[in-house]
């Protein structure tokens, strides 16, 4: 049992004050002289001694409740168990970094030295109720071993620990940690932190750490100060082409992390594991060169791509991994009205045809065909189709909605010839929108006005810092269902292009024109990249050149709704999440086994652990609260003032002995109270 | 006619609260008396007044000139009937010369240390001084011859009954220079004095009689025995009777030195029973053997002690 505020057992002496004045004024009772004591001897005797045991009695019941008060002032209370709050007690945490820049030179294998030389420290120590616990970070962390005082089970688990290729997260290790001594009371609680201390372990983003009060952090410094890195920053292109001939730049950009200048660098492009290109350049220190190739052929399907370069000593990073798609042109189909088709003069999917197919990867072949002319058992031929202002029959809309459920990607353009009573009786429920009438200012215009910032259709408008402008003199008016979503808006209000999902595909709807009707998009440079987007929005699965470690991977599933196989770099097969998604922790090609066919997705480190430019470490612990050297050179973050008051202090407000002992006093003092006027009322009936 | 004069003699004996005793009650005063340095004086002074008090007092039907009276009995010669007091009285008394006393009377005063207890104005040893210098005064005016004897533990004193000139400023001299001594054995002094005191007389012992009853009424059994008329003042002072004391206290005894702690509002109750027990067993046993029995606090005047005496000296 300790207690927290002990001074008070001073309070206790006092106590023997009244025992001892009693015992004093008892034997210093006035002395008389009397003639004799004949008769006061034939009293009995035990009236007296009965008082006597009374009083004592009484003596006791306050002298308890005195010393219960005094007790309860002095605030005992119970250490935990494991480690107790008595000073000599400790927990530790050993952090490990085991993120990719831990793979330079011996970096993790003298870390893991180095934390057995802690556990095996301690087991040296005996009888002290030190725990430890070791957690494993990168970008992320993992619990290796929970505090604990069995060395034997630490070493174990130690032993198993693995360096991976994930970025550094420095501050959520330390949190992480702080976390895992915050649960154990104990005298002592440090946090050994083995780590290379990459400057870019604290630019990962998130909060910063700022350690607590009473949390020692004592950093052991596996880095150096290293020679010159080169490394692949980046590597961007189109990623999905629809010909055989790569036209678009593939770019990658290389860097030098190192202090030194690489004169000669070699730089090799490799496709499917065949060399394209070669290239030698010369980086100075702490600058990046852009390299760029095309006009390679891809065959058929995912192609893998990856770039090479070397010139230093660290080679693990000089290698970007990468996916190159090419794919067959997807058929589309435009629906426009018949009304039009029969009516002669210019064709209103002219700019929407040429918008579909302009370029030499575009990712279409187009066909044109009246409502009147497409059969509905033709639709599940097409990816994409186009309804132009066009009333569909019932049963074409049936088809087209029963269609776009298995994946069909649609795009309506409404105008003057799509009937709303037809639409809404065909396409309302499985569109989620109710047509209404024609509107527009007469003799007037509107424009587009608001877009949902967050949806990727204007991603390239946001970047260019423009929305596409375009008068509209009429539009319809919509009214959009629970589950449709209004993503652009005219700058009156109504609605101006809708999105809804259905089964496995999904549908556009723009309120106006894809022609020249009812406006002058089609005449606007913002017309092809808009009805782009729109296409790549709808149809085109994301076709990264690659992920990064710690990135999840969405997977699509199959047809019929299965998820694949899928292995990772190691070989191993990974289970995937209900949700469809994994997480990507090693840099490599993972493969997805579809039934048909087999996806690979290259995943690289993140680019940042090839920079070595470290933190000071002084600095990193100043920048703690409260740092402070130690005399054993060691950095230590001091505690603050009264935190070996705070901590027994918590644990005393847990148990809050003081309450009970207080009530147990005032109890004992009511007793002796009553006890007290029962002795007098008997000696005055007696 | 017997019964009816001892009867009468019994009344005018009784203690004389009387309003006439107003002015005599003052030098009755045993706080008064105790500013007068001389027992002798003192003795004068009391006996003086108190023998005017009695002239006033209609209880009263004596003449300390007289004091020799006796009651009548048949044979008795008619020429010494006190006819005035006849007259007064309706009672026949015969006047005795003072030739004619022969009385003596013994003082046996209690010395011990207990003796020396005084809650008040005044010891017990210094009032049974004054009782005793009084009574022989009385004593001597009316011809007795008078001794003393003092004691505690053994006789320290013993005068023997004389009728002397100058004999009384012996006996007042010895009984002023009485000094509480020690322990008592009170029973065994008694029977000293009865085998000591060798002629006939009023023994007259004032005490506060710490000695078992029993024992103490077999020793003045054999006074009797031996003749005398025995008169006993049981001398105690008013806090020996009534214990008021108000706190924890250690009562120390005067003649052994023991000490007891007691608590007074435990104690007093019980105390209280004791010794009344004791000073009624006392009174039983005297007044079956015939033995004057009178208890007298050191907080009351005077005249009651002397009242006892007369009275007892008429019935001699």
């Amino acid at each position: 049992m300790s207690f927290l505020t002990p001074l008070f057992w001073l309070g206790l002496a006092a106590t023997a004050v009244p025992i001892i004045v009693h015992l004093v004024r008892r034997t210093r009772a006035p002395r008389i002289e009397f003639p004799s004591l004949m008769f006061v001897r034939r009293v009995p005797q035990r009236t007296i001694r009965r008082r006597r045991i009374q009083n004592l009695l009484l003596l006791i019941l306050r002298c308890l409740a005195f010393f219960l008060l005094v007790f309860a002032f002095v605030r005992p209370y119970f250490s935990d168990g494991k480690a107790g709050l008595d000073g000599a007690s400790k927990a530790e945490v050993i952090l490990i970094d085991r993120s990719f820049s831990m793979r330079m030179g011996d970096r993790f294998a003298r870390a893991r030295a180095r934390a057995a030389e802690l556990i095996a420290d301690q087991s040296r120590v005996t009888g002290d109720g030190t725990t430890q616990a070791i957690i494993l970070f990168d970008q992320g962390y993992e619990v290796v071993s929970q505090l604990t005082a069995d060395r034997p089970l630490l070493a174990a688990r130690l032993a198993e620990i693995r360096v991976g290729d994930g970025a550094t997260n420095l501050d959520q290790a330390l949190q992480a940690a702080e976390s895992l001594l915050r649960a154990q009371p104990a005298a002592t609680r440090t946090i050994h932190l083995l780590t290379d201390f990459q400057a870019t372990g604290r630019t990962g983003g998130g909060t910063t750490y700022r350690p607590r009060p009473g949390i020692q952090i004592v950093p052991f410094d596996v880095g150096e100060v290293g020679g010159p890195n080169l490394a692949i920053s980046e590597v961007t292109g189109v990623g999905t082409i629809h010909q055989p001939k790569y036209t678009d730049r593939l770019t990658a950009r290389i860097s030098n992390f190192g202090a030194e200048l690489v004169s000669a660098a070699k730089v090799e492009f490799r496709l499917n594991d065949r060399p394209i290109e070669k290239r030698e350049l010369s980086l100075p220190a702490g600058e990046s060169r852009t390299l760029e190739f095309t006009g390679f052929n891809l065959t058929e399907g995912p192609n893998q791509a990856s770039i090479l370069v070397e010139g230093d000593r660290f080679n693990l990073d000089n290698r970007f991994e990468f996916s190159l798609q090419r794919r067959a042109r997807s058929k589309a189909l435009i629906i426009e009205s018949a009304t039009r088709a029969t009516g002669g003069g210019r064709d209103e999917s002219l700019y929407l045809r040429n918008a579909l197919t302009a370029g030499d990867n575009n990712p279409f072949e187009v066909e044109v065909r009246t409502a009147g002319t497409v059969n509905p058992a033709d639709l599940k031929n097409y990816r994409l189709v186009v309804v132009n202002d066009a009333t569909l029959s019932p049963g074409l809309s049936a088809t087209l909605i029963k269609e776009i459920e298995n994946g069909l990607c649609l795009i309506v353009g409404l105008g003057p010839h799509t009937a709303p009573a037809s639409f809404n009786a065909s396409l309302r429920e499985g569109l989620g929108v109710t047509l209404g009438e024609p509107a527009g200012p007469r003799g007037d215009y509107v424009t587009l006005s608001e877009t949902r910032p967050d949806h990727p259709l204007f991603e390239p408008f946001r970047q260019a810092g423009r929305l596409p402008t375009t008068r509209v003199r009429e539009y319809r008016l919509v009214e959009p269902g629970p589950a449709t979503a209004v993503i652009a808006r005219f700058d009156n209000g109504a609605p101006a292009l809708l999105e809804s999902s259905r089964g496995r595909g999904r549908a556009l709807l723009i309120t106006t024109t894809l022609d020249t009707g009812w406006n002058d998009l089609p005449l606007t440079p913002y017309y092809l990249p808009l009805v782009r987007q729109m296409t790549r929005y709808l149809i085109e699965r994301e076709s990264r050149l690659a992920w990064t470690v710690g990135e999840t991977l969405p997977i699509e599933r199959a047809t019929d709704g299965r998820l694949p196989d899928i292995d990772t770099p190691a070989g191993k097969r990974l289970p995937t999440t209900s949700n469809g998604v994994i997480g990507l922790a090693e840099a490599g090609l993972y493969r997805l086994r579809y039934a048909d066919r087999t996806e690979t997705i290259a995943v690289n480190i993140d680019r940042r652990e090839s920079d070595p430019a470290r933190l000071d470490v002084a600095s990193l612990l100043a920048s703690l609260a409260g740092a402070a050297q130690t005399p054993t050179g060691q950095t230590a973050v001091e505690p603050n003032p009264g935190t070996a008051a705070t901590e027994p202090a918590a644990v005393e407000a847990r148990q809050n002995f003081w309450f009970y002992l207080l009530i147990a006093a005032l109890l004992l003092f009511i007793t002796e109270g009553l006890m007290a006027r029962r002795i007098r009322m008997a000696r005055i009936i007696n | 006619m017997f019964w009816k004069r001892r009867e009468h003699a019994r009344q005018a004996a009784a203690p004389a609260h009387s309003p006439a005793a107003g002015g005599t009650a003052r030098f009755l005063d045993p706080e008064v008396l105790g500013r007068i340095s001389s027992l002798e004086l003192l003795a004068r002074t009391v006996v003086e007044g108190f023998i005017s008090g009695l002239h006033r007092s209609p209880y009263t039907g004596f003449s300390t000139e007289f004091a020799e009276y006796r009651q009548y009995m048949p044979g008795d010669d008619l020429r010494y009937l006190d006819w005035k007091l006849l007259g007064r009285t309706d009672r026949y008394y015969i006047k005795k010369y003072r030739a004619d006393t022969n009385a003596q009377l013994h003082v046996l005063i209690d010395a011990s240390g207990s003796m020396r207890y005084g809650s008040g104005a005044v010891s017990k040893l210094r009032y049974a001084q004054f009782v005793g210098a009084a009574v022989a005064y009385l004593a001597n005016k009316q011809q007795d011859a008078v001794g003393l004897m003092a004691f505690d533990e053994q006789i320290r004193t013993h005068i023997p009954a004389l009728n002397r000139t100058g004999h009384m400023r012996t006996i007042f001299g010895h009984m002023e220079q009485l000094a509480a001594g020690n322990e008592t054995r009170l029973s065994s002094m008694i029977h000293e004095a009865a085998e000591r005191i060798t002629q006939r007389g009023i023994v007259l012992l004032i005490s506060d009689l710490y000695d078992e009853p029993d024992a103490l009424i077999e020793a003045l059994q054999h006074l009797r025995f031996r003749g005398h008329d025995i008169i006993v003042f049981h001398l105690l002072d008013r806090q020996e009777l009534d214990f008021n004391f108000a706190d924890s206290s250690l009562l120390e005894d005067l003649e052994t030195g023991d000490q007891i702690h007691v608590l007074p509002e435990l104690l007093g109750d019980g105390y209280r029973q004791a010794i009344n027990a004791h000073i009624q067993q006392l009174r039983e046993g005297t007044a079956r053997h015939r033995v004057d029995y009178e208890m007298l606090t050191t907080d009351q005047p005077l005249d009651h002690a002397l009242q006892t005496f007369l009275a007892r000296r008429v019935r001699q």
